[in-house]
């Protein structure tokens, strides 16, 4: 079996998948750069625009993490893939140990690959923290899903995906919801509490659950979200006292 | 020895048939235009790919296939040694197809360093160091100077197994007295 584990390893990391990583790495070394460089949100902004700078923030991560995804959706491909070197394999090992090993590397490359990715960009303390502050939660589902990824490479995948959907599906829902409220002779303040309360609600899975957040992105998104979470509070209290 | 019925073999653009061969030759040459389906016949012989109709033929096979990747950074050495021992092949025969090619002087160099003949003939000799009944070879010759085609020719003819070779280049293989089947 190491014998087969080390040809597949050769085999993998042939020019296509070296191209493949090196396209990923310059891209996403090009966005960071991009945005630590032109993207300087001001304190002085409305808070309105305060979120928008966050959502900002959180979709170009969320990219990241999605193109990350491609890269381990590429390497799972190549299993189901029999390339001629593979059938050379192929004639001297039976088809089942051939698949399993293959298997094998390819979950290895990926945790690999998904671990370097998920330190640097801080997901494993947005994993295991919001494993414990959302013990009781529906967001359980999400964080559990993160948590076990760090050691299975498609399970964290599709948990970055599908985070990413819901982040998405959270500024949407919070839009529509306080479009809806001005029907009820809602006040704007009010509307726009209410907004940031299910906004700020879903985009915790991004923001406060990351403890390691600081490492990754400025200090001030957080000062950003603590400020947008207080004034979510004061507008439910002004809200609750009228 | 080799029987192909009614094969049909149905792709996007085109349609492969062949039908009536029936040789008891050693060595079978599949001859014939780009695209008239000598690659299809040998994978179909190799059950990687499915089709219609009849190939009969008994024995143990090993295919090689004609265009292959390499892992870059491995030497020659490397590489027919773990294929070696995955194998389980005699390494005496090993060292045999090494001398014959002549490619002592180049175990030690990583792929990425080998010309398109040198690794033609370490895929020749990978397919060959374990002993089946039947060797699928699809041009065999493609990359090798005239000194390794004779060489190759030699080997064939020293060999007690039987050979189908996929190919453009017929005349090499004329003192073989092989069955030239045209496609």
């Amino acid at each position: 079996m190491s014998i087969l584990w080390r040809l597949h390893l050769h085999y993998l990391m042939h020019r296509k998948t070296q191209i493949f990583f090196m396209v990923f790495i310059v891209f996403n070394i090009g966005v960071f750069i991009a945005f630590s460089r032109f993207f300087d949100p001001v304190f002085d902004r409305v808070v309105y625009q305060d979120l928008y700078v966050l959502d900002f923030f959180m979709e170009t991560f969320g990219f990241i993490k999605l193109s990350s995804l491609v890269v381990v959706m590429y390497l799972v491909i190549q299993l189901f893939i029999l390339s001629p070197s593979d059938i050379v394999l192929l004639q001297r090992v039976h088809h089942r140990v051939l698949i399993f090993s293959k298997m094998i590397i390819i979950v290895f490359v990926s945790c690999v690959f998904t671990g370097i990715v998920v330190l640097y960009y801080g997901v494993i303390g947005w994993a295991t923290h919001g494993m414990l502050s959302h013990l009781f939660t529906p967001i359980l589902f999400i964080d559990l899903t993160v948590f076990i990824v760090f050691y299975s490479f498609l399970l964290s995948c599709v948990a970055l995906a599908f985070n990413h959907m819901f982040a998405v599906f959270s500024v949407l829902l919070g839009y529509f919801a306080s479009e809806m409220l001005i029907d009820f002779d809602v006040s704007l303040e009010q509307i726009s509490g209410v907004g940031y309360f299910i906004n700020v609600l879903f985009m915790n899975i991004h923001v406060m659950n990351a403890e390691t957040i600081g490492l990754v992105y400025p200090y001030r998104i957080i000062l950003y979200t603590l400020f947008v979470y207080g004034y979510m509070i004061v507008m439910l209290h002004q809200k609750r006292t009228f | 020895m080799l029987k192909i019925k009614g094969f049909k073999k149905t792709y996007k653009e085109a349609v492969i048939t062949v039908d009536g061969v029936d040789t008891q030759a050693r060595v079978v040459l599949l001859v014939g235009e780009n695209g008239s389906g000598k690659s299809t016949i040998l994978k179909a012989m190799a059950g990687l790919i499915r089709f219609d109709g009849e190939i009969e033929f008994k024995g143990s096979f090993m295919y090689a296939e004609e265009l292959i990747n390499y892992p870059e950074y491995l030497t020659a050495r490397q590489y027919l040694t773990l294929l070696r021992r995955l194998g389980n092949a005699s390494k005496i025969r090993l060292q045999w197809l090494i001398d014959a090619f002549m490619l002592k002087t180049h175990l030690d160099k990583p792929f990425k360093a080998l010309s398109k003949g040198m690794k033609q003939k370490i895929h020749l000799i990978q397919a060959m160091m374990e002993i089946r009944d039947f060797y699928l070879l699809d041009e065999p010759l493609s990359g090798l100077d005239e000194t390794a085609q004779q060489q190759l020719v030699k080997l064939i003819a020293k060999s007690d197994e039987a050979f189908v070779i996929a190919t453009h280049q017929t005349d090499v293989f004329d003192v073989l007295g092989a069955k030239k089947v045209a496609l």
